[in-house]
């Protein structure tokens, strides 16, 4: 049951990149003015050009990048192509490790008078949406003379 | 944006839609309730027992600190809970009463450290599978490993013997193979009002609004509970350090792997030979075939890579060097990954006395 499941997201992914692709073959194809072939075209190319400089702009984004690269805004005109493979879910090199580390880690300074010189964090998700959350504080909890104290918790929701 | 918006909700829905059907998934609602507020909950306790002290200089008894901790892991718990049964009784709308279900009816487990710098006392306090350990110096110069929780799970034999003089006749509640409750891995946790509410409540959340319907044998709730076991331990302030981390990372390296993989990162700092070493010969990069669902991390393949301490642990916790390996668990995506690893945060803390005035 489980891989028939994590497989439908791909297989839907491709079969939508298909019948899209016969789709704008069939409008190439109809008695639609030159004009308005030329309009599509431009759109398309802008639409693209954007959503291509945006997928850029996202590296922080949990969203697969190749993912984005061959899907458009839903309901959109989309041209698609017949080269699917490795785009839905695509293998991973070392530097898309390296960054996907990068992503939800920080490195802090102990504030003075808190006996702490530094403390590191990261969190990263297996499942869709993250169940594990964190938090850092300083809080005064004694009289107005003592120092704060300083508190970490982690939290992992479940299954 | 609003394309990874729509992408990123579409592959929330699908895995949603998977794991609600197969599985006890239920969320991180109670997990964001415990990072607003599990924090603040405790500050206000530990404020009340202080102001309630005689003199400025009376320093409440260790106890009393202990049991203001634990009545405030309670209290949230409780309030939690009492949303549920809000829930039934006063919501207007659905969609209200979906939103006062939702902390408890998801689960959590919760681990947090207090450190007071006025008298060096570091406090854990951990309810469910979460771990902190801390990391000293011996007098011989190399660092070791104390666990500063223990895992409360059903292969914990003093929560086991809780659990069962708690409900005397009901034996089957913890399969002794699997170490759960009643199908849950932790033997303590917030929320999981499903283990906890009255089963008339439970029955009406799963007629009414899409919940869970109640275990068959469920005679005597609660069966959970929220309250923590706290641990005390004195901060000397010479390079100690601790590492708190959620279980999807202790699944894979042990205590004392933790402790040596910041030894190893504290001298790679020092040294300046962050990710400057060079990659090993032998094993690695071959086709990582079959990888273990119970994989343990090997000490030859760990690697000092990354300026964060944490993000060093991570990667050594997912494959180390061994970047075939490492690039195999990392790229599974959901809801594959789930099999591959959990979800992983880890916090490590140094401390030192320098910081002080």
């Amino acid at each position: 049951m489980f891989s028939v499941s994590s497989r439908q997201p791909a297989t839907l992914h491709i079969l939508r990149t298909i019948r899209f692709s016969r789709s704008i073959s069939l409008i190439r194809r109809s008695k639609t003015s030159r004009n308005t072939s030329v309009l599509i075209a431009a759109t398309l190319c802008l639409s693209i050009g954007v959503w291509v400089g945006v997928s850029k702009s996202t590296t922080s984004s949990e969203v697969n990048n190749l993912r984005l690269q061959t899907k458009p805004k839903i309901g959109d005109l989309f041209q698609g192509s017949l080269d699917w493979r490795g785009k839905s879910v695509r293998p991973f090199t070392i530097q898309d490790v390296n960054s996907w580390l990068q992503k939800e880690q920080s490195t802090h300074e102990g504030p003075v008078g808190s006996g702490i010189r530094e403390w590191h964090t990261i969190r990263r998700p297996s499942n869709e949406p993250c169940e594990d959350n964190l938090t850092t504080a300083q809080h005064s909890v004694t009289h107005g003379e003592s120092l704060p104290w300083m508190f970490w918790g982690i939290f992992d929701g479940h299954m | 944006m609003d394309i990874c918006k729509e992408l990123l909700s579409e592959l929330i829905n699908n895995t949603r839609i998977h794991t609600t059907a197969n599985t006890f998934h239920r969320g991180p609602a109670t997990s964001a309730v415990l990072r607003e507020s599990l924090v603040p909950y405790v500050v206000r306790t530990l404020s009340e027992l202080f102001q309630s002290g005689q003199s400025k200089s009376n320093e409440p008894p260790p106890e009393a600190i202990d049991i203001a901790i634990t009545s405030a892991f309670k209290q949230l718990d409780d309030d939690i809970l009492s949303d549920g049964l809000k829930a039934l009784k006063q919501a207007k709308t659905h969609t209200e009463a979906l939103s006062l279900f939702a902390p408890g009816t998801s689960g959590s487990c919760a681990i947090l450290l207090s450190f007071d710098p006025n008298t060096s006392l570091l406090r854990t306090a951990c309810t469910g599978d979460s771990r902190a350990v801390l990391g000293t110096l011996s007098s011989r110069g190399k660092y070791i490993a104390t666990a500063l929780s223990v895992d409360q799970t059903g292969f914990n034999e003093s929560e086991v013997a809780r659990v069962k003089s708690e409900h005397p006749g009901e034996e089957h509640i913890i399969d002794t193979k699997t170490g759960r409750l009643m199908r849950l891995a932790p033997s303590r946790a917030f929320g999981d009002g499903l283990w906890k509410w009255p089963k008339s409540v439970i029955e009406e959340c799963h007629e009414s609004f899409w919940g869970h319907p109640p275990f068959k044998a469920y005679l005597t709730p609660p069966y959970l509970t929220a309250e923590p076991v706290i641990t005390t331990t004195k901060v000397r302030g010479d390079g100690e350090f601790v590492v708190l981390a959620s279980d999807g990372f202790w699944d894979h390296v042990s205590n004392g792997q933790a402790v040596g993989l910041v030894e190893m990162w504290m001298k790679a700092k020092k040294e300046g030979t962050i990710g400057k070493e060079r990659k090993k010969e032998g094993s690695r990069s071959e086709f990582a075939r079959r990888i273990p669902r119970e994989r343990k991390s090997r000490n030859e393949d760990f690697v000092v890579v990354d300026e964060n301490c944490a993000a060093h642990l991570l990667r050594n916790a997912l494959g180390a060097g061994d970047e075939e390996l490492l690039c195999g668990i990392v790229g599974a995506q959901p809801p594959i990954s789930r099999e591959a690893r959990d979800d992983i945060t880890i916090q490590v803390i140094f401390f030192d006395n320098q910081k002080k005035p």
